[in-house]
């Protein structure tokens, strides 16, 4: 089951019981911050596109009708699992270095959304956007942090200013115990989404822990309220300067 | 009488013995030398070097970037049926679409399986990709890296090597139909056939026929000389005996078929069925037809003969008669050999023999002999994952050659007979974010001069120093002053006194422009105005900035450094250029990416790592002014030749006229290039003139297909319009205005004192961003607005 809330003109389909019960599948799964959004986008009649299943293609048949270039597949496939962060996910503009849109929502994302007009304006961009968010699945299923590290650094040898790529490069180091390597890809990641309070906080979240888990605690809490103060729903410097700060008055 | 019998019968017995014992001496020592090759790994296996794999995604024009030159070269076969077969692809006649198998590969974090896949084009132009097999959508393709080359030991051997169970039961009987049709029933001589051969040859009066079995010629195959004597084929059958006698046939069989040689690559033997079947059909054994069993199994026989590349027609009738001998043997059925003698030939296109990167090959080899031994390179089957692009190496090295042509017919005075005098220049290509070594050639010609000049050699940069002078003069140290584009320098001849020294430095031409701007001083490459800035910073701060550029050389504090005395590296400059290039970061320069045993087990991994080693408004400031040397100053060749592309640059020339540089980078490929001679002979020319042509030819086809990227101004940089002669912001009467990049807060705020500075002539500072267009406008409003 596809859902792009970008496409708004292409849809084919408009339906608003799916987009019911996804907000509130939302709701149970997500933060308080993630589903409202998403109701509201549900009930403004964005955008619920290509809902059908995909034909499968016969392996060896030839095809029998010519497709048209407009058959190719557009990038609106997504799992299942991540319906809620998929309604509340967008891209800003200017962290794609697009002229941002007038009135464009700056709800934060979780899911890394490609707009389909990126493909065409700028590919290389569109495919860094898409290894990135491959090497997040990977990331968030636990199952291969090397294969994500190879996929974002193919990302940024693609596109140098994909911002999350440096931040999930960060994170992937970091799982793997390079810390000091993490925290340069951090630091990179911190200039280029410097302008986006979410991203910023994120940022600084994970410098938290690496620095927590480094046993520099002082600097950890910093960072932790430096997160704090960029976005407060940010859940890792909430837990962790609760941790530091329950310890500090131990 | 009877005494001497005696005597004689005991000489007898005993010489009897004597043979004997030197028989079952000679038998066990045959035996221990079988034994050995059976037991160690008996083949030293080269280390393949593998390129980056190549990424394609929607949106590239697959002809430019070289897509099918790149299936070519892999070994996949274009078909004109539906694609059945992994390496088999199929362009659809409408050109809407292309069906491709991919080959398996294990990269050292995944696996390829060998998806089908179907890339929808729209022209050239890559639209979309889907796999047929699950109907999903995949965003980025990796067609798996090509193999660059093998580290070899002293005999230059391609073999890969596989279990029996992996050879199909076709190739297998078309072996031994082709070779030893009694090879499960003899026990290592088969004395049938030796009768028959000899026969043969009798009748003949020359040798027609061989009656040499498998195991036997496997024996033959153990011993490194090609020596044809009565001793060494009893020497040969005695063992064949003992490895019948020891092992079994499978064991025999499987040895054999790695064993083989079955071709030659230019000076590269090819050995073993799976080599063969890699070399001549681009395919996995699994994956070969009846036919092309047959083929390689007669190849057996005489490989460069019945080479299908050397002569079709005749590998077609030596595939044809193993055929009949199949079905003569029961190993095929008649209908089988029938429809197996009707497939055409489908051979891969003729791989190249040569290595397409020696200087590139020998930095990787250089790095790991330290760590592994060469032994272990030329023996124990690595795979080293680089991060070499076959296409962009293939430009840099035409780019190299026709550009070194192109200067000594233009300057004759530049030729020079011997080989090992001749005209010299490098090239070597980064990616500037990941400092990945994309392309590098270090000399001319490979087989004259092994000499890497890109790491190492060490010669004078001259003026492509000067960038880090600029960069440290543009930063703020703790919030410090510092300069800005716009800030005017004296360009006038001047004393630097050093511990109790004096250095004069002198302009090009002895041509004093006055005062001038930071920018023009840069545009135009003054020496005067940069020592001015360069004695401003300080030698210290420019010094310290030029290592965390990544420049390693010992740099000492005396002031003609800032003109590039010093000899540095040409990959050091590269690595300098890159820092700017990639917004300030410094990816250290890497050739490699991962080391794979031959197990599959990754021993070194090679990550990106990154330092954030100057700040990206400041990367960016200098980009800018670098910008201005191609559009407007000693780099303008560049557009002339037509590279219209956003990039910076800067030439370099040293002051005897020994070495010419350009040095410069869009935001996705840094490269640098340096001309001269290896022992310093006068080459008499500018960076411009020599160094830049090649950059520029180079930087044309590398950037070929690739969509055209744009330096990012980061955050915290304003871009306002003004008057270069004043600095100031332009006004409608500035004769010429130019759009200057400051941090934010530095830019001008008073009009050009100039060219009039009345309030209603000023044109508005910011630089307004374009109008959107009808459709985006029309898409702002809500649908009702048009009631």
């Amino acid at each position: 089951m596809v859902v792009h809330l970008l496409n708004r003109e292409r849809s084919p389909t408009f339906r608003t019981a799916p987009v019911l019960a996804r907000s509130l599948r939302a709701a149970l799964k997500s933060q308080v911050w993630v589903w409202i959004p998403a109701i509201l986008f549900g009930f403004s009649g964005c955008t619920l596109t290509t809902g059908a299943p995909k034909a499968r293609v016969a392996e060896d048949a030839a095809p029998t009708a010519v497709p048209r270039p407009s058959d190719a597949p557009r990038e609106r496939r997504v799992s299942e699992g991540v319906v809620a962060k998929v309604e509340t996910g967008r891209l800003r503009e200017e962290d794609l270095g697009l002229e941002p849109e007038a009135g464009s929502a700056e709800a934060p994302s979780e899911r890394i959304i490609v707009p389909p007009e990126l493909t065409t304006s700028h590919p290389e961009r569109a495919a860094a956007l898409r290894l990135t968010e491959q090497a997040r699945e990977l990331l968030v299923a636990g199952t291969d942090t090397g294969r994500a590290v190879s996929l974002l650094e193919q990302a940024i040898a693609l596109d140098s200013h994909t911002p999350y790529a440096y931040y999930f490069l960060g994170e992937a180091h970091f799982r793997l115990g390079a810390a000091e390597r993490a925290l340069g890809f951090l630091e990179r990641a911190a200039s280029l989404l410097d302008a986006n309070p979410y991203w910023a906080s994120r940022v600084w979240g994970l410098r938290g822990l690496i620095w927590e888990s480094g046993g520099e605690r002082g600097q950890a809490l910093d960072a932790y309220r430096r997160a704090l103060a960029l976005w407060p729903q940010n859940l890792t410097a909430v837990s962790g300067s609760a941790r530091l700060e329950g310890e500090a008055r131990r | 009488m009877r005494r001497a019998r005696r005597v004689l019968i005991t000489i007898a017995v005993a010489a009897f013995l004597l043979a004997g014992a030197c028989l079952v001496r000679e038998w066990f020592a045959l035996g221990r030398v079988v034994e050995e090759k059976f037991h160690r790994r008996p083949w030293a296996l080269p280390s393949r070097v593998y390129s980056a794999p190549l990424v394609v995604y929607a949106g590239l024009d697959l002809k430019e970037i070289g897509f099918f030159e790149r299936l070519a070269r892999l070994g996949y076969r274009r078909v004109a049926a539906p694609v059945r077969f992994r390496g088999d692809y199929r362009l659809d006649p409408s050109g809407l679409w292309l069906d491709i198998v991919l080959h398996e590969f294990s990269y050292p974090t995944h696996a390829e399986v060998g998806r089908r896949l179907r890339l929808f084009l729209d022209g050239r132009l890559l639209r979309g990709i889907r796999d047929l097999a699950t109907g999903e959508e995949v965003f980025t393709l990796e067609i798996e890296p090509e193999i660059v080359t093998s580290i070899h030991g002293e005999t230059w051997e391609e073999r890969g090597v596989v279990g029996l169970g992996e050879v199909p039961p076709t190739l297998i009987a078309a072996v031994i139909a082709a070779e030893d049709s009694r090879f499960f029933q003899h026990h290592g001589i088969d004395w049938l056939a030796v009768a028959r051969a000899t026969w043969r040859n009798l009748a003949a009066g020359r040798i027609v026929q061989g009656g040499s079995t498998l195991t036997q010629q496997l024996m033959k195959n153990f011993y490194l000389t090609r020596e044809r004597t009565i001793g060494r084929k009893l020497r040969e059958a005695a063992m064949a005996l003992f490895a019948e006698l020891k092992y079994s046939k499978q064991e025999i069989l499987e040895n054999y078929l790695n064993e083989i040689y079955l071709g030659q690559n230019g000076a590269q033997g090819i050995f073993g069925v799976a080599e063969a079947a890699r070399f001549y059909f681009g395919k996995k054994l699994a994956d070969l037809t009846l036919g092309e069993a047959a083929l390689i199994g007669g190849l057996i026989r005489a490989p460069n003969l019945y080479s299908p590349f050397r002569d079709p027609s005749r590998a077609l009738a030596r595939r044809n008669f193993v055929l009949r001998r199949m079905v003569e043997e029961e190993l095929a059925s008649a209908e089988e050999a029938a429809v197996a003698e009707d497939e055409p030939l489908v051979l891969r296109d003729a791989p190249a023999g040569t290595n397409d990167a020696p200087y590139f090959v020998d930095l990787v080899r250089r790095e790991l002999e330290e760590r592994f031994g060469g032994k272990t390179l030329a023996e124990e089957g690595l795979r080293l994952f680089t991060t070499l692009d076959p296409r962009l190496q293939r430009a840099a090295e035409e780019a190299v050659k026709e550009g070194l042509a192109e200067l000594e017919r233009d300057y004759p005075v530049l030729r020079r007979e011997s080989p090992e005098q001749r005209l010299q220049a490098c090239l070597v290509a980064l990616r500037p974010a990941t400092g990945e070594i994309v392309a590098l050639v270090g000399g001319r010609d490979y087989r004259i001069s092994q000499f890497d000049r890109v790491t190492q050699s060490r010669r004078q940069p001259g003026s492509v120093f000067k960038p880090i002078i600029y960069l440290a003069a543009l930063e703020e140290v703790q919030g410090g002053p510092h300069l800005l584009p716009t800030s005017r320098v004296r360009d006038e001849p001047f004393s630097w006194h050093y511990d109790g020294k004096e250095w004069r430095p002198a302009n090009y031409g002895e041509h004093y422009w006055g005062e001038v701007t930071l920018r023009r001083a840069l545009q135009m490459s003054l020496n005067a105005a940069t020592a001015r800035i360069a004695r401003q910073v300080g030698i210290q701060r420019v010094v310290e900035t030029a290592h965390r550029l990544g420049i390693n050389t010992p740099l000492p504090s005396y002031p003609s450094i800032v003109l590039g005395s010093v000899e540095l590296a040409p990959l050091e400059v590269a690595s300098a250029y890159s820092v700017l290039a990639a917004g300030g970061v410094l990816a250290p320069p890497r050739g490699l990416t991962a080391v794979v045993s031959a197990d599959g087990t990754v021993l070194e991994g090679h990550p990106l790592t990154i330092h954030n080693v100057v700040s990206p408004q400041v990367a960016y400031l200098v980009t800018n002014l670098l910008s201005g040397v191609l559009d407007h100053g000693t780099g303008r060749g560049v557009r002339e030749r037509g590279f219209m592309r956003p990039a910076a640059g800067k030439t370099g020339t040293t002051n005897d006229y020994n070495d010419a540089w350009f040095a410069g980078y869009t935001p996705d490929l840094a490269a640098v290039v340096w001309v001269g001679f290896d022992h310093h002979d006068h080459l008499g020319l500018t960076g411009a003139q020599a160094a830049l042509p090649i950059w520029t030819a180079f930087m044309l086809r590398a950037t070929r297909g690739t969509p055209p990227a744009r330096f990012q101004k980061p955050p915290g940089v304003t871009t306002v319009r003004i008057d270069p002669e004043s600095g100031a912001l332009a006004t409608p009467r500035c004769p010429s205005v130019i759009e200057e990049a400051f941090l934010a807060g530095d830019e001008p705020k008073e009009p050009c004192p100039l060219h009039g500075e009345r309030l209603w002539e000023r044109v508005p500072a910011e630089v307004p961003s374009p109008p959107p267009k009808r459709r985006e406008r029309a898409k702002a409003k809500p649908w009702w607005f048009i009631f």
